[in-house]
């Protein structure tokens, strides 16, 4: 037996010691596998690009980035199980250092184990995700709504990215854990079971602080959203306050509030409170540094995945276009126009639809006003559904084009009370009756002002004198279930091509929403992976927690059998604290996400409480699913050891 | 030649309220000898091994053994000390359960980089002598507490140290195995040589040794040496044990 022999039996012989450690490094290169595999794929890269060139890059930076963040965060996740790795192991390091093994030996073991399961959780991760990536594939093209879905392919980019970048990651760990060994005395190692823990120290001013900073973050985040100022300094500067005020929560007011809980004496000493609540103060404080990153994790994955989950409703894509379609032309090309407005009226009666047309022609007045006629607008919106509206020879209507105009009309009002206009000849002044707060003339973008029709043909008239032509006419279609348009207009993008025309004069929302879709598409996978990744990292945080602990609660727990424990109070004991560890950081991530969520609400204009539900739902499901098997697998070992 | 030799030794544990474990301890072992030390439960007698043993700094005095004072040794030399000159036996035995028998024995060997052949040839003898030739390719927990015991005595001996420490090795064993043991302990002491120093509550154990020091309080309180007949050495140590008072419930019950 040489010397790198006994680092390898050492591997080899305490598997359960290891197992752990290994899954979740072999987990974590599997996914970041999957990431590479996807955004190498040719053809999902072309086929995002044909649609439309800022989604494609959109999703391709959402992968990226959350390539990055897997990255980073295996790598603390990485860090921490090697630490609480070598916690379990301190004896037998202090062991073989009695033995006579120098510092730099061990460091050499450490190292040669580290490369051990780094090598073997690279060819296991990539072993598996190789065997599901067709799988992988299939699901993914469907949620990208790629129509004919994604060949497999043998991933050789992805595959030597992910084994070169955890290669790197697995030497620094091994080097990082032979740093985490250097501190500490031999005897400390040998008894490191037996040295007692120190009582937790807090101050009540960090804690009150904790509390403070929490709620100025969150009013900071409120602010961005309901005043709508968008500054992203601020929204960052919010989420550090909330990052902060968390961190102070769990390392200090925790801390404060058990101390509370023991100083009342009469709720301390009451049965199984004087185990639970001691049992607490020593976790929570050797936890709070892992609570912190846990809720903070599962607080950006909540919410990552709740806007795009927002993004992806069908209502974003309506909040913009009101029209299922729109169909500009040029006066002067009235004929082709008019046989292209057939045909779409011709394929909506085909399939069934009730449908309102209007008609619009903004005109500019000769000092780049954007004008629109007061019985077009009327006509625009009471297809829409509202009444028509009234006006003076001098008042005009402010009517939006963007979502960030909508609602900054709605927040602000109009940012001017009239308005110069030129006419050619002469300059009239107009009062601002109202802004309105919905988008109805379609394809708008600035400023634009409803006037009344008399004014509007004479500054229409007088650029027409001044040879000021090509004002285009909009034709508006506004059908109540254009979610259902699908086949309808397929069949019009076809018939526009089969006559040699541009189909793209046409403007479909359904075509608008699906390809929104595909981006999003992107987005949800990228952010749903993420959140999946990032839920499990935290949930073996606290599994490592528990069986870094193990040995210790096992002769803790023995002991306190053998004063005189039942089973049931065992069990209630370990409930107890279970719960807190599972369910306190999620609590927390919960809040966070949720004062996220109703910030987001203040953004669109469709309900996003279902989407926030849903993910809730799904979270604390999981969630609970794992406590339950944690439980009875934890309180088994213990049961069986206390007998 | 004087294998051991402890001056004016002392240690004061800093905390709120300091505590003086050991003071002013002097002590020498002679290659060859077998030495106990025995003493109530918080006289000192852990801490001045743990000193011996190269684990714990002393706060005043010297240590020096085999004429070399180990804490002016850098980390890495330290650590060749220990492997060379130092023999360990504890009384949780403290094997790797990642390995077998045979490994175990040999780890001082194989972190020194000694040859495969040497290596085997050393084990061999010495789990010959040791009686655990039939078990040398077990595992640690397929064994019982005499036989790893008796392992953890063969890695002390296993890279012939200069001094053998042993820390209550008979503390974790039933009488019989504890017999074996000690038996074992000492015949390697007469027929190889080997000087040994060895911290024990057991009088039974004790009595294997040659002398016996006794400290009380964190100071020497007495030493007394073997005749020829064990079982009267045994009678005085019993006698010295009820001097020393205030410890007399910890006697272990006389075996047989």
């Amino acid at each position: 037996m040489n010397f790198r022999q006994f680092a390898i039996n050492n591997v080899l012989r305490s598997k359960r010691t290891y197992i752990a450690h290994f899954l979740s490094s072999a987990f974590s290169v599997m996914i970041f596998f999957t990431y590479g595999l996807l955004a190498f794929h040719p053809e999902l890269k072309d086929g995002i690009v044909s649609s439309s060139g800022t989604m494609s890059e959109l999703g391709t930076i959402g992968m990226t980035v959350s390539q990055y963040i897997v990255f980073i965060f295996s790598f603390f996740f990485l860090l921490y199980s090697v630490g609480a790795f070598i916690k379990v192991r301190k004896r037998e390091f202090g062991i073989l250092l009695i033995l006579g093994m120098s510092r730099k030996q061990l460091n050499r073991m450490l190292f040669i184990e580290n490369l051990l399961i780094g090598a073997a959780a690279i060819v296991a991760g990539i072993g598996t995700g190789v065997l599901f990536s067709k799988l992988i594939l299939l699901i993914s093209a469907k949620v990208l709504a790629v129509d004919n879905g994604l060949p497999f392919y043998f991933p050789l980019k992805a595959l030597l990215l992910t084994a070169a970048a955890y290669a790197v990651l697995f030497l620094l760990i091994a080097l990082f854990s032979s740093v985490m060994l250097r501190k500490g005395t031999l005897l400390a190692l040998v008894k490191a079971e037996e040295s007692p823990k120190p009582q937790p120290k807090a101050s009540p001013w960090l804690a009150v602080l904790a509390v403070l900073l929490i709620a100025a973050g969150y009013g900071v985040v409120m602010a961005f959203a309901v005043l709508q100022i968008f500054n992203f300094l601020l929204l960052f500067g919010g989420v550090a306050l909330v990052i902060l005020g968390t961190y102070f929560l769990f390392t200090q007011f925790s801390v404060y509030f058990m101390r509370y809980l023991q100083k009342k004496e009469r709720f301390f000493f009451r049965k199984t409170n004087l185990l639970t609540i001691s049992e607490l103060m020593y976790r929570i404080k050797d936890n709070a540094v892992m609570f912190f990153l846990v809720s903070i994790i599962s607080a950006s994955a909540f919410t990552g995945i709740g806007t795009t989950l927002a993004i992806g409703d069908p209502g974003l894509s309506a909040m913009e276009n009101p029209y299922a379609y729109t169909y500009p032309y040029f006066e002067e090309e009235a004929k082709l126009g008019n046989q292209h407005l057939s045909i779409i009226r011709e394929e909506l009666e085909k399939g069934g639809f009730n449908y309102n047309e209007t008609s619009v022609q903004p005109i500019f007045s000769a000092n780049g006003m954007k004008l629109v006629k007061l019985s077009e607008y009327n006509e625009l919106i009471r297809s829409l559904g509202y009444p028509a509206e009234t006006l003076g020879e001098h008042e005009a209507i402010l009517t939006p084009s963007t979502v960030t105009e909508k609602n900054s009309y709605r927040i602000h009002g109009p940012a001017y009370e009239e308005i110069e206009l030129e006419t050619g000849k002469e300059a009239v002044t107009l009062q601002i009756a109202k802004a309105e707060t919905f988008i109805a003339v379609p394809q708008g973008y600035g400023e634009q002002f409803v006037v009344s029709d008399s004014l509007y043909e004479k500054v229409k008239k007088t650029q027409e004198e001044q040879g000021e032509y090509g004002f285009v006419i909009f034709h508006a279609f506004y059908v109540k279930n254009w979610k259902d348009t699908g086949d309808a207009t397929r069949a019009m993008v076809e018939r526009f091509n089969e006559s040699g025309d541009y189909s793209y004069y046409l403007n479909s929302l359904y075509i608008d929403w699906k390809s929104a879709q595909q981006k999003n598409g992107i987005l949800l996978m990228v952010s749903g992976l993420v959140g999946i990744v990032f839920f499990t990292f935290a949930a073996s945080f606290v599994y490592f927690r528990l069986y870094a602990d193990l040995a210790r609660d096992e002769q803790q727990y023995q002991m306190i059998a053998k004063v005189g424990l039942s089973r049931k109070e065992l069990g209630t004991i370990v409930t107890r604290q279970l719960l807190i560890m599972f369910f306190l950081p999620m609590l927390i991530a919960l809040i966070h996400s949720g004062v996220a969520f109703v910030a987001l609400q203040q953004l669109v204009d469709f309900s996003i409480v279902g989407h926030s539900l849903k993910i809730f739902l799904f979270f604390l499901t999981v969630q609970i699913v794992y406590f339950f098997i944690t439980r009875w697998r934890y309180l088994e070992r213990l049961n069986k050891i206390i007998q | 030649m004087e294998i051991l030799s402890v001056r004016n030794l002392g240690k004061v544990y800093k905390a709120a309220v300091s505590h003086e474990a050991l003071s002013n301890i002097n002590l020498s072992i002679e290659e060859g000898e077998f030495v106990g030390i025995m003493g109530p439960s918080g006289s000192g007698k852990t801490t001045l091994l743990n000193m011996i043993s190269t684990i714990d700094r002393p706060t005043s005095g010297e240590i020096r053994i085999g004429g070399e004072d180990p804490f002016r040794l850098s980390q890495d030399q330290l650590a060749m000390f220990r492997r060379r000159e130092l023999g360990f036996v504890f009384q949780s035995f403290n094997l790797l359960n990642t390995l077998t028998v045979k490994e175990n024995i040999v780890l001082p060997l194989a972190l020194d980089g000694i040859e495969l052949e040497e290596m085997n040839r050393r084990v061999e003898v010495l789990a010959d002598k040791l009686g655990i030739t039939s078990i040398l390719n077990k595992r640690t927990y397929e064994i019982s507490g005499g036989q790893a015991q008796r392992t953890a005595v063969a890695r002390a001996m296993i890279h012939v140290p200069k001094l053998v420490l042993a820390d209550e090795p008979t503390g974790n064993l039933d009488s019989k195995s504890a017999r074996d043991v000690m038996e074992i302990m000492d015949r390697r002491n007469k027929e190889d040589k080997v000087t040994m120093l060895l911290v024990t509550h057991d009088p039974v154990a004790a009595s294997y040794c040659n002398r016996v020091i006794f400290i009380k309080d964190g100071q020497l309180y007495n030493e007394i040496t073997s005749g020829d007949n064990q079982s009267a050495f045994y009678q005085k140590i019993i006698n010295v044990l009820s001097l020393l008072g205030g410890s007399g419930h910890e006697f272990s019950p006389v075996r047989h």
